[in-house]
């Protein structure tokens, strides 16, 4: 499976890129904001995208608009620290297929992306 | 004025957050409401708040803490001042982003924004700034809650 890693924490890129890398996952690449976002998204037609949502710019929830705008089978896990519910349930409405709050640890990580994979 | 139980939860969040990201627990030292200058750390994450309350909430921390905190998480260049910088942040922004389970969609948080060095900041006596003193792996750190409705 090919990843596209969003998070304007370069911490966070790390840590998701490291999680994966043992679960047969290839990060093919990292974006900072939303913009980069969606040049890679476009650029490497990613089986996968983990986005953040609090990001300077463009947030997570514009850019996953975007995104499956281009390609309205992208599956996107959001990955954001924002803890209530009402959160969750917006992005899972404007079509992320999974949310994970941070923070987490590796197991549930791969195993929300796996549960992305065999949606 | 934050209530009581709220400031549990807050407490609650920075363990939250250690255990789940290191897998150990911080040690929370006596909270106190500030009553003079705040004095911040080597490096602080500050986090504006915005929507149904105003203030800000800093996470600040001595430069060792977030050495740590960094090989802890992998990261191999743990003195880089860029990954020092956005560790601060990170950890202000996910501890204030899960205030959000309490206190709503309303309850708005910005990107994070860093202080590289310590520094005194004036406080308003006319608002109760809560100050929890962190203690991880023998090194130091703080939560600072200063919002209001």
């Amino acid at each position: 499976m090919r990843l596209l890693v969003v998070d304007d924490s370069k911490i966070m890129r790390n840590k998701i890129e490291r999680s994966v890398r043992a679960h047969d996952v290839d990060v093919v690449g990292q974006a900072s904001n939303g913009r980069e976002a969606i040049l890679m998204f476009r650029q490497f037609s990613p089986d996968l995208v983990t986005l953040d949502i609090t990001m300077p710019e463009m947030d997570g929830l514009e850019v996953l608009d975007v995104l499956l705008t281009d390609n309205p089978e992208a599956r996107v896990l959001v990955i954001s620290a924002l803890a209530d519910k009402a959160t969750a349930i917006e992005a899972l409405v404007r079509g992320a297929l999974g949310f994970l709050c941070k923070p987490f640890d590796d197991l549930e990580l791969n195993n929300a992306l796996r549960e992305l994979a065999e949606d | 004025m934050i209530e009581e139980q709220q400031f549990i939860f807050f407490i609650a969040s920075v363990q939250h957050y250690f255990e789940q990201t290191c897998n150990e627990q911080v040690e929370v030292m006596p909270p106190y409401i500030l009553d003079s200058a705040l004095s911040l750390m080597d490096y602080t994450g500050v986090i504006a708040i915005s929507g149904n309350h105003t203030g800000r909430v800093y996470f600040t921390a001595e430069q060792p803490l977030l050495q740590r905190l960094l090989k802890q998480l992998g990261e191999p260049k743990v003195s880089d001042p860029g990954l020092l910088s956005d560790l601060a942040g990170e950890v202000a922004n996910q501890i204030s982003g899960n205030f959000r389970s309490k206190f709503g969609q309303q309850f708005v948080i910005s990107t994070p924004s860093v202080i590289k060095h310590p520094v005194d900041v004036s406080y308003d006596e006319k608002r109760a700034t809560y100050v929890v003193p962190l203690l991880w792996q023998g090194e130091k750190a703080s939560l600072v809650v200063d919002f209001q409705r």
